[in-house]
């Protein structure tokens, strides 16, 4: 009971620091306690001592240094950076972030200077994509180089009869290759002259099985015969299907021939 | 809740109307620099710079530093004039920046490991350094040497406190603070800044045991 004592009083000691700001019961246990008086003691002696350090005075110029302090920071801080007040780790951010912009805008002009296109590059080599029927003689097709087939691939082209539009979907399928293998870009060609392959002259001669493709659609042929007198006559050949529905033995009439004049 | 906010509320309204009251207060000086006096300023600095550079002092042991510490606790004073919110007392901000400054230089020292001999007198165990701080034995001449002697014994003992004692103790014992201002300059209950003063005195009287 009495250390139970003795340790709250020597808390209240170490936390009053003197004896004269003891309580009146601790004061009474210091009359009786010889240990917990030496603590008291000793501990109003380094209070006595601690208070008898005095107080460190400024130097006499101390407003006159502050005064010049202050006008050099404000001249330094109207010629620094915006962010150089910021700290070690939000100024290498920014750096890195600087870079990393400078070095996107750097691949982005790369990217832009080059020859997106290697077909404009080489001479003449380009896709003209048209959103029209592609075989019609109203939109001429460009066929690039290296897909356009030689002779030879001409020559062991299939048959019209054994492969329905094979040759044609073959080169679909190039362009296709192509356009995915290679970058793609238009450009306006329209002042300068180009290679128009026509479907009843080159294509007929390079793709004979595309010059009438047997899946083209179920219009009628027409053939305008001239008389050599100056009058001519249409002939409408209807669509031949070499399935089961529409054939030319079917029909009534199997030459439907709409006479513009006199045969 | 509400009666906390409320009281809060009422406590800075009246340190405003104490603004308004009394054109001398810290906080009338400091809303007058704000707007560019720089008189009221130069009152500010005569009113606290012989305390900081005491304060300053007592925590870093090194007068010159503790000069250049007053310095830079007022030029960021002055900064931050237009941002200081008028919460608190004023003292308690120049404090707490005071404190702020010393402490950080204190650990630039442990640092840059300036404590001269502190390697010579390093523990064989490997624990903590220890500063080197002989007791001496000589009998002394008169009653003037000997206060000099304690009062120098007393000050190398205070700066090898560590710095959470010592910040405390140089504010209650040297500063006269109470221990509410000292538990808001330092941002810490009240109850923790009674156990660390009691830990230094402690601390003190074991490294004074020779002078007491």
């Amino acid at each position: 009971m009495r250390n139970m004592n003795c340790r709250n009083i020597q808390r209240e000691i170490e936390e009053a620091g003197s004896a004269d700001l003891l309580s009146a019961s601790a004061i009474s246990h210091l009359e009786a306690c010889v240990a917990c008086e030496t603590l008291s003691r000793r501990q109003t002696r380094l209070q006595a001592i601690i208070s008898s350090l005095g107080t460190v005075e400024a130097p006499g110029d101390f407003d006159f240094r502050l005064r010049a302090r202050l006008a050099g920071e404000g001249r330094g801080r109207r010629r620094s950076l915006p962010f150089a007040n910021l700290s070690f780790g939000l100024r290498f951010a920014a750096v890195a972030a600087m870079l990393l912009l400078i070095g996107s805008a750097f691949l982005l002009v790369s990217f832009r200077g080059r020859p997106n296109n290697p077909a404009v590059a080489g001479g003449g080599k380009q896709i003209t994509s048209q959103p029209t029927a592609p075989d019609s003689p109203a939109n001429p097709i460009v066929v690039p180089e290296s897909v356009r087939p030689d002779k030879s691939q001409v020559a062991n082209a299939p048959k019209k009869n054994e492969l329905n539009g094979t040759p044609k979907r073959r080169l679909n399928s190039e362009l296709a290759t192509y356009r995915k293998s290679e970058r793609i870009g238009t450009r306006d060609m329209s002042s300068t002259g180009a290679r128009v392959m026509k479907r009843d002259d080159q294509l007929a001669e390079s793709y004979p099985t595309a010059a009438f493709p047997i899946n083209a659609s179920y219009q009628s042929h027409k053939v305008s015969v001239d008389n050599g007198r100056g009058t001519s006559r249409t002939i409408s050949l209807p669509s031949v299907s070499f399935g089961s529905q529409r054939t030319l033995s079917q029909t009534p009439f199997p030459l439907i021939a709409s006479a513009r004049d006199a045969w | 809740m509400d009666t906390l906010t409320t009281i809060d509320m009422n406590f800075s309204a009246a340190l405003r109307r104490e603004v308004v009251a009394d054109p001398t207060s810290d906080h009338a000086l400091l809303e007058a620099t704000r707007i560019g006096d720089e008189d009221a300023f130069a009152e500010l600095v005569g009113r606290y710079r012989n305390p900081i550079t005491n304060y300053i002092y007592r925590m870093t042991n090194d007068y010159d530093g503790a000069v250049d510490l007053a310095q830079e606790t007022f030029v960021r004073v002055y900064r931050a004039a237009e941002r200081y919110q008028t919460t608190y007392a004023f003292s308690t901000y120049i404090y707490r920046i005071a404190t702020n400054l010393a402490i950080s230089e204190l650990r630039k020292r442990k640092r840059r490991k300036l404590v001269s001999l502190t390697g010579f007198f390093q523990s064989r165990d490997g624990g903590e350094p220890q500063e080197f701080n002989p007791p001496d034995l000589k009998p002394l001449a008169d009653t003037a040497l000997v206060d000099a002697e304690r009062r120098l014994a007393v000050q190398r003992a205070i700066s090898t406190l560590p710095e959470k004692y010592r910040a405390p103790l140089i504010l209650r014992d040297v500063e006269g603070k109470s221990y509410e201002d000292i538990s808001r300059i330092l941002e810490t209950s009240e109850g923790t800044i009674k156990s660390r003063i009691s830990r230094a005195r402690g601390f003190l009287r074991e490294k004074m045991t020779a002078y007491l």
